[in-house]
């Protein structure tokens, strides 16, 4: 009697698993710059992070973002935009960066990256990550200005500046040594 | 009074003072040379736009050209007449040891020499220092204005305050009677 | 006695089966008793809906619940519509309650307005991020995030996706301004100490130097030093040196000469 209801429990048990369904991969997919500014013609740092917060692996998880930055609008200098990753287990995170560079400066709408995966069951899943928002690519001119390093023009200045500055005191004291005024020796 | 003699206008001439070509044209090149200076360093330091601040640039290259090369002007008249004193007892030995073997030479001849030859020498100095002077002057204010006085003020400000600004002012500090 | 068993254990067991199953990170249906600590007693979540929350950044911040202040504290929200119709997520609010008495607002952070359309079997991941003000430092604060959603028929739900009691640590790796200024100050203290005591101990110096010097003074011979008087007058003196005492008797000097 005992058996049985011990094999009763562990029925119901499983029956219980059956029924809600909540043991599943559910992946969280993160979209953030890295960069704190966006400069036109300078390398800008994008990561994107997948958690999985599910209790099953993910399969064939594949991350596609190069709708939101096309090629006639920027450059890849390294990284992919379209990955792909066979299994992300419960529990794991990937994060992975790419590394753009913009071509025009202006007003930029940074997009969600889509996010497609497999649960255990053959379910796809289609997800989308956050949106960063609207962010602005900066001039070279207008980031130089305050980031770039000033001291090569000081550099110039001074090579500018020099040649009649020290030239001409150079040429006095050459003058000033050829007519030297000796002092009389006064008799105390 | 009657009419100067050739040899008056000669020894008036030497005495004057306006300053040879030469010493004019070591005026105007230092003045543009280092009227541009400042320019070029705005446009680094500040990143200026080529197409919005040339005007800019023109008015502050030629007033700070013409106000320095008059302040140079200026000094060198004040310090030929300091320089003639100084120099003076150097110049006679040096015509003295020149011509101390030549007999024929009298010794208002001389002394004539002598007279022209500091002439010549003061007047050489009196360049070089005024262009020392004054350059070294320019520079030291235009920096202090530009980079710390008016480091707040927009570039184009900036530049025209800080260069005729600072050429002003050394043209009123060489007006000095001394 | 054992068939009574029986039926209790086979009622525990199907209650086991429907009762709710919360798995952690994963929210799912949320019974409206959850929901009367809130203030919206009749909003519960939809069934349709399934949330999910996940701290990004500090990483280890899903394990420990701690939090330091200054630094930016970033979550992600995961929204998976399982149902047939669009849902619209508006907003989700966090805030800081009291960790004993969860219905005392301690802070409220700004809504983040994310009016996201979520498709039927779609997902949606959303991020938010704040951070804690330096004066809740060594509390415990209980952090509480709600998202507010509503689908294509108008009915506003509301979902629970964070409700524990952190704590918030103060961050010590910064230069504080605190400690910058003392040490300045010391600095200062100690080159005027300085500073006093080399006046003090020159001082005590000096008045030892000056009766040295006042024996130096002394040292002028009676002699008379004659290099300084021309010698004329010193012939002169030998001469006409005038006699000591009172005018009379000089006059008298005088006429005798």
């Amino acid at each position: 009697m005992n058996y049985s209801l011990l094999v009763f429990l562990v029925v119901v048990a499983y029956g219980a698993e059956v029924g809600t369904q909540t043991q599943d991969a559910f992946i969280l997919a993160h979209k953030q710059p890295l960069s704190t500014y966006a400069v036109e013609n300078m390398d800008f740092v994008l990561e994107y992070g997948l958690y999985n917060v599910g209790d099953k692996p993910a399969h064939k998880v594949t991350l596609d973002d190069r709708h939101s930055f096309p090629t006639n609008s920027f450059d890849i200098v390294k990284g992919l935009l379209h990955v792909h990753f066979e299994q992300i287990p419960a529990g794991a995170n990937v994060t992975h960066s790419v590394v753009i560079r913009p071509r025009a400066y202006g007003f930029f709408n940074y997009t969600s990256a889509q996010v497609t995966y497999y649960t255990d069951n053959e379910n796809l899943h289609v997800s989308v990550t956050n949106t960063p928002g609207e962010g602005y690519i900066y001039r070279q001119r207008e980031y130089d200005r305050r980031f770039a390093p000033k001291y090569t023009f000081f550099l110039v200045f001074l090579a500018l500046i020099t040649p009649t500055t020290l030239g001409s005191f150079i040429l006095l004291q050459q003058s000033k040594s050829r007519f030297p005024a000796i002092n009389k020796k006064k008799s105390t | 009074m009657g009419k100067l003699t050739k040899e008056e206008e000669v020894l008036l001439s030497s005495y004057s003072a306006s300053s040879s070509t030469k010493g004019t044209l070591f005026f105007y090149a230092n003045a543009l040379v280092i009227s541009l200076a400042p320019i070029y360093l705005f446009y680094g330091v500040h990143q200026m736009e080529i197409a919005d601040s040339w005007v800019v640039w023109a008015l502050s290259s030629i007033s700070t050209a013409y106000l320095l090369a008059l302040a140079c002007k200026n000094q060198k008249r004040l310090l030929k007449h300091q320089i003639v004193m100084k120099r003076g007892p150097a110049v006679d030995r040096e015509i003295n040891g020149k011509y101390a073997s030549d007999k024929k030479m009298t010794t208002k001849e001389k002394e004539e020499r002598a007279l022209f030859r500091k002439n010549e020498v003061a007047d050489t100095e009196s360049t070089y220092l005024s262009i020392f002077y004054t350059n070294t002057l320019f520079l030291t204010i235009m920096l202090a204005s530009a980079f710390f006085l008016l480091a707040n003020v927009a570039p184009i400000f900036n530049l025209l305050i800080s260069t005729s600004g600072s050429a002003a002012l050394v043209v009123f500090l060489s007006t000095a009677k001394n | 006695m054992k068939l009574s068993t029986v039926f209790l254990l086979a009622a525990l067991g199907f209650c086991a089966v429907y009762a709710a199953d919360v798995v952690d990170g994963e929210v799912t249906d949320d019974a409206p008793r959850n929901a009367q600590e809130e203030d919206d007693l009749t909003v519960g979540a939809s069934p349709d809906a399934a949330l999910a929350f996940h701290f990004v950044q500090p990483a280890d911040a899903n394990i420990l619940h701690e939090f330091y202040t200054g630094k930016p504290v970033k979550f992600l929200i995961g929204f998976q519509n399982k149902g047939e119709k669009d849902f619209t997520v508006k907003f989700s609010e966090t805030s800081f309650r009291f960790p004993t008495d969860y219905n005392y607002h301690l802070q409220n952070f700004t809504r983040a307005e994310y009016n996201r359309r979520v498709q039927p079997k779609e997902e949606v991941t959303l991020d938010y991020g704040f951070y804690a003000h330096e004066t809740f430092a060594g509390r415990p604060v209980g952090l509480v995030v709600n998202v507010h959603y509503q689908d294509a028929d108008g009915n506003v739900f509301v979902n629970n996706v964070f409700n524990q009691t952190v704590n918030i640590l103060e961050d010590d790796s910064g230069f504080s301004g605190e400690t910058g200024f003392l040490f300045i100050l010391f600095i200062a203290l100690s080159i005027g100490g300085l500073y006093i005591a080399n006046q003090f101990l020159s001082k005590l110096s000096r008045k030892s130097g000056l009766s040295k010097r006042r024996v130096v003074e002394q040292g002028t011979s009676s002699e008379v030093d004659f290099e300084w008087i021309p010698r004329d007058a010193v012939r002169n003196k030998e001469k006409r040196s005038p006699a000591a005492g009172s005018p009379k008797a000089r006059k008298a000097a005088k006429k005798a000469d």
